[in-house]
């Protein structure tokens, strides 16, 4: 049953798209009309659907169709803030076949207040929505089976970053700023004294700037089918910390990416060992409440009991090297959840804590190779991967 | 979608600001269609809570160098809410371009030199 509501989906979907898409050209025809006048011009109606049939099973062009229909103004207005993207899944198996899906993901402000609002500080409050999640037109074929909906009430306050500048000054800004975009050498634009000048005036009005974040929020964790469930309460708090000014001692002292501006310096990046103030890791840490509902692994070991669990994500990326027209950066992740008090059981499965870690080196020209360590929960064992690739994007 | 020009003050002011933040190199003419995904702020690694919680702190950054340092005022009817939330649209979605942030700019400001009372 769930199998022939997805397909109807799908083929709704796809026939909603094509008829959009072929609507906007500048004689309107549906799909069938469409045919039709292909079939007078000596197109068999077979070829036509086939032709059509072929160029709907590739992900790429529903997803072109897509980013089209969700441009327009007027009438998708409401889903300018939800951004899907056709998958083709596949399970983990060698002989399985691929199934098309989509990935999901919803945010949106539905009101936000600022409390006060100074030239480089601001306070403020906000509601936010937020769903995001995979999922596959067959449903046994969702190697990331998970959904997450969220509405989170935000206390937050900015502090610090740009100061004020004399009308002399914004002027020359705007000045170098034309000159500077006119370069069309990078070698020459890195070099240039005007790009020196214009670098000397904003680190000359920037100042550190922090943000913090708390917030409360309730979350449906499920999977697709909505056959395992979470309902979660929580609150959490995050920190982003900006020393924007290279000069400045907080900069200087970031210790977390101190290694890097050694490899940067000796890779000719740098031309002395330069930490950067905007490498600082970003903290996330929370407490939630999670009552399980056909949770199957605390189910399996007997103990489906609502809980307590602490949550801290910790994350950093800085510069490695660069050389011309591509960056070369190393990103980081480590993901850490532990059940408050848990019982006996839980412990003896193993299900009381979960450490998740990524770091990754990543070229802005496509170049990827990464390793993973440990699980997220609904895992049920640690996993430890190394991948070395390529990103293409068509 | 905004002409990625020199001669625009939004696309130079955008594009000069992410180069002093340090989120991308590349020189103006090739950098229109950058995506969002390749600047620095962007951690494929990192949660989505993560994620935004660091396109925000930029997008506040964003908006106060173009309106303490470089003189923009908010087009008429334009609050600061609004335009720190149409860039964060922008900057949580790696698919976007840095002409699309110069469009929301273009859109949302008026920047020194586009200005009667300069």
């Amino acid at each position: 049953m769930n199998k022939r509501i997805h397909l109807v989906g799908v083929l709704l979907l796809i026939v909603i798209l094509s008829i959009e898409t072929v609507s906007a050209q500048e004689n309107p025809m549906n799909l069938g009309e469409f045919t039709e006048y292909l079939a007078a011009a000596g197109i068999d109606k077979d070829v036509t659907v086939d032709a059509l049939s072929a160029l709907l099973k590739d992900t790429e062009n529903l997803n072109t169709a897509l980013e089209f229909l969700l441009s327009q103004d007027a009438k998708w207005a409401l889903l300018k803030d939800l951004h899907l993207r056709f998958k083709s899944f596949k399970a983990v198996e060698a002989d399985s076949f691929s199934a098309l899906g989509m990935s999901y993901c919803w945010s949106k402000d539905i009101k936000q207040t600022l409390l006060s609002n100074a030239s480089t500080g601001m306070t403020g409050i906000s509601l936010q929505a937020q769903a995001e999640g995979n999922i596959a037109f067959d449903d046994e074929i969702n190697p990331v089976d998970f959904l997450e909906s969220s509405l989170s009430f935000h206390f937050f306050r900015s502090h610090g970053g740009a100061i004020s500048t004399d009308n002399e000054t914004k002027t020359r800004l705007n000045e170098l700023s034309f000159e500077l975009a006119g370069i069309t050498d990078q070698v020459q634009l890195d070099q240039s004294p005007l790009m020196q000048e214009l670098l000397d005036i904003h680190f000359a009005h920037m100042t550190t700037q922090y943000y913090l974040d708390l917030s409360v929020h309730g979350n449906l964790e499920s999977n697709q089918a909505f056959t395992e469930k979470n309902y979660v309460l929580g609150a959490q708090l995050g920190f982003d910390l900006k020393a924007w000014n290279p000069h400045s001692t907080l900069a200087e002292w970031n210790v977390f990416d101190w290694p890097f501006a050694l490899v940067r310096w000796m890779t000719g990046m740098d031309a002395k060992p330069t930490p950067r103030g905007l490498s600082f890791p970003t903290v996330l840490c929370g407490l939630d409440y999670i009552e399980p509902d056909h949770d199957a692994f605390r189910a399996a070991v007997g103990d489906s009991s609502e809980y307590l669990r602490f949550n801290a994500e910790t994350a950093f990326k800085t510069f490695v090297a660069r050389t011309s027209g591509s960056t070369l950066f190393f990103e980081a992740d480590l993901r850490y959840y532990r059940e408050l008090g848990p019982s006996d059981v839980v412990k003896t499965a193993d299900l009381e804590d979960y450490l998740y870690f990524t770091a990754a080196l990543v070229s802005t020209k496509g170049f990827y190779t990464g390793y993973t360590h440990g699980r997220l929960p609904f895992d049920n064992h640690s996993d430890e991967l190394y991948e070395v690739g390529f990103i293409f994007d068509f | 979608m905004a002409e990625w020009k020199r001669n625009n003050l939004a696309c130079v002011t955008t594009w000069v600001t992410l180069r002093v933040l340090e989120q991308s190199s590349e020189v103006f003419n090739n950098s229109a269609d950058v995506k969002m995904k390749d600047l620095t702020y962007w951690n494929t690694a990192a949660s989505a809570d993560m994620r935004k919680i660091q396109a925000t702190t930029l997008a506040h950054q964003i908006d106060n160098i173009f309106m303490e340092m470089r003189g923009a005022i908010y087009e008429e009817g334009k609050e600061k809410e609004q335009i720190i939330g149409d860039i964060l649209v922008v900057l949580t979605d790696a698919g976007k371009t840095m002409r699309d942030l110069a469009a929301v700019a273009d859109a949302n400001y008026l920047f020194w030199g586009e200005l009667d009372d300069e």
